[in-house]
């Protein structure tokens, strides 16, 4: 392990080879403090009662950062702060040839702005406005300033989305990848890209750290992923959240002007959101039961697949995924092909470059597909749209996955519910919303 | 409202009347619903009379007679909770290897249930121990951890504290030709005692047969086994 590997990071010392650890004896600080009634873990800052952190042999362990190996009393932490010692950049590190949009380029230059200030500072873009295209004169402009930069996010998938962009979008840049699954071991680098956890290993290391789609899960709700950022950051440090479905936390902050935003309307093809289509359906649960699909559902799949349209179908639970899959392929054409994904489904990335690829034409998937997975004139229908696991920003971002293309702007969008509920109204209304914003920002 | 030590969504819990009327203490689960079915218990269906897995008949399966071929006069009678399958597996890498010791608590009752009721008069429960260096750095012997309110004897130990290779790094054939690591640690001979050996898996049986040898030669009639996962 090189020294610089140190540099910013906050390592178990499990983590840190033997001869590296006598050398940093200095550097090491406990990884565990004991109080009365309960542990404070160094790493990831969470309390944890006493009898719930107690191990037999007398030590203590914290239960909340366990993925990232074990934090216990005998262990210590070990950092050495970040040096910036980055080679200067002659020219440009950006080889990205696009362009950006009138608007988008409005958006990105109060993005370049906003990193001259510390503070945080929120870029509020629709579902398919251009997100990580608009960061790039951002982040050129960093890595010129011999800053460390970070693109972190709650989800694996979109980090493993961003990686391959930004490594051509910046040839002369060598990112590191972090995460829970990544083969890629750690080297020192100007830039990362890593999940919400993995910047618990880090410790004022960054100048500027961006958090994309900053509304998700895991990393929404969450203090110590917050607390983890807020650390890995440099404390004059710069941090940027992007979403395209603020919660309302954010929302508020905007209101009350604690929270400095820029703010997107409009998708980069300059054609509004797809509205959803909300259909009562009352029996479409004991139809499939029965193996039917009702007959509007069916027409509808029946005119998508004759268009030649791939499209996803979501459902609320895992245990319908097989069930709904069965129904699709009895009363669908037999050239339709489709197959079902979820979360830790081990095929997932196949599947998903199947679809890509056009060897499917539909996938039946629990909400794991509702971010950072884009496929090109694809259309959406959500049964159940009104079960409690559709929340409303989760519908937002699912109707979102629809006319993500210049080709076909817009999609189809359905949204099947036995009852009105609130979920379903506010996510059309938010869309709605968005798109009279869409349309004055249009209409100059 | 706890939330579940697997998945972290909050457990539903259904009060039912069998419940009711049982009369037990209520006990908070500490699994959800969802996760405990990813669990497949090894109910006294038909299973090996050696190892104790799942299987279609109740001969002893090819591992078994292969003990039995090796020259083992009796084999362990193993019998085991749940099948080692995906959930479990993963379940072993969390509780054991992570050493998250809290993960204990899913399995505890049942298991220590699951060890009682099998108790019959005058046998000895024997747990498989973890050799120092191990128990250093996990800071816990994950059998003992499965079990509450059972008295247990400290009859088995490493013979050495030098490094020695987890059996879970080797290799089937490796694990096959490893040498016995345990002796008796009893302060009084074992005369015509029954043991139950106990143990968190039963994997290629190696381990236990060891603990059973050791047992034999220190006067121990018979050494049977229970093991959460098979
Ligand atoms: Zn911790
Ligand atoms: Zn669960
Ligand atoms: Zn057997």
């Amino acid at each position: 392990m090189e020294l610089n590997e140190l540099y910013g990071r906050l390592l178990l010392d499990t983590e840190v080879p033997a001869d590296l650890k006598k050398e940093l004896i200095k550097n090491s600080r406990p990884a565990l403090i004991q109080h009365e009634n309960y542990i404070e873990c160094q790493r990831c800052l969470s309390k944890t009662l006493k009898n719930k952190a107690r191990l037999p042999n007398g030590a203590y362990y914290c239960p909340k950062c366990i993925l990232l190996g074990r934090v216990a009393s005998n262990n210590k932490l070990y950092h050495l702060p970040e040096k910036n010692l980055f080679s200067s950049l002659e020219c440009s590190p950006l080889v990205w040839q696009g362009k950006l949009s009138l608007f988008q380029q409005q958006c990105s230059d109060q993005l370049r702005k906003a990193v001259d200030r510390s503070g945080e500072y929120l870029m509020w873009a629709v579902t398919g406005a251009g997100k990580t295209e608009m960061l790039f004169p951002t982040l050129e402009k960093v890595l010129l300033q011999r800053k460390r930069v970070c693109l972190a996010s709650p989800r694996v998938d979109v980090c493993n989305e961003l990686y391959p962009r930004i490594c051509t979008a910046f040839t002369a840049i060598d990112p590191v990848l972090l995460h829970g699954h990544s083969k890629k071991s750690y080297h020192y680098s100007q830039l990362t890209i890593c999940t919400t956890h993995q910047l618990l290993r880090f410790l004022g290391a960054f100048d500027l750290l961006i958090i994309d789609e900053v509304d998700a899960f895991p990393f929404t709700n969450n203090e110590m992923l917050k607390q983890a950022a807020r650390r890995a950051l440099k404390p004059n440090g710069t941090l940027i959240f992007l979403t395209a479905t603020p919660t309302q936390e954010l929302l508020g902050k905007i209101e009350r002007h604690q929270l400095a935003a820029s703010y997107l309307p409009l998708r980069f093809h300059r054609h509004l959101l797809p509205v959803p289509q909300v259909w009562f359906c009352g029996r479409w649960q004991d139809k499939m039961y029965c193996q039917k699909l009702p007959v509007k559902l069916k027409s509808e799949l029946n005119r998508w697949i004759d268009e030649g349209f791939p499209f996803l179908v979501f459902v609320s639970r895992l245990e319908l995924l097989a069930p709904v899959l069965r129904v699709l392929e009895a009363n669908l054409p037999a050239k339709a092909k489709g197959d079902s994904v979820f979360s830790a489904d081990p095929k997932r990335i196949n599947k998903v470059q199947e679809m890509r690829d056009h060897k499917l034409n539909y996938l039946v998937t629990t909400t794991i597909l509702e971010r950072g997975v884009t496929f090109p004139s694809l259309n959406v229908m959500v049964l159940g749209a009104d079960e409690k696991t559709f929340s409303t920003t989760a519908l937002v971002q699912i109707a979102g996955r629809a006319g993500r293309s210049q080709k076909r702007p817009n999609g189809d969008v359905i949204f099947v519910c036995t009852d009105q509920v609130k979920n379903v109204r506010k996510a059309v209304k938010q869309i709605r919303e968005l798109n009279k914003k869409g349309k004055r920002l249009l209409n100059g | 409202m706890d939330k579940c030590l697997i998945c972290g969504r909050e457990i539903k819990v259904a009060l039912d009347l069998k419940w009711l009327f049982s009369l037990q203490p209520f006990k908070e689960p500490v699994i959800c619903h969802n996760c405990e079915k990813n669990f497949k218990a090894i109910s006294d269906k038909q299973t090996c009379p050696g190892c104790g897995r799942l299987q279609d008949d109740q001969l002893p399966c090819k591992d078994c007679q292969r003990w039995s071929k090796m020259g083992e006069a009796a084999l362990l009678g193993n019998r085991a909770l749940y099948v080692y399958n995906e959930a479990m597996k993963s379940y072993m890498q969390r509780y054991k290897f992570n050493g998250d010791y809290q993960w204990r608590l899913i399995f505890q009752d049942k298991f220590s249930q699951f060890v009682t009721k099998s108790y019959c008069k005058n046998v000895l429960y024997v747990l498989i121990p973890v050799d120092q260096i191990t128990y250093k750095t996990r800071g816990f012997n994950q059998v003992s951890g499965l079990l509450q309110n059972v008295k247990v004897s400290n009859l088995l130990a490493f013979k050495t504290t030098k490094a020695h290779i987890k059996q879970s790094t080797k290799t089937r054939q490796a694990r096959m030709e490893t040498a016995q690591p345990f002796k008796y640690c009893g302060k009084k001979r074992l005369t015509g005692q029954k043991v139950i050996l106990i143990d968190d898996i039963y994997t290629t049986g190696r381990t236990l047969y060891h603990a059973k040898h050791v047992l034999q030669q220190n006067g121990a009639s018979q050494v049977r086994s229970l093991t959460l996962a098979r």
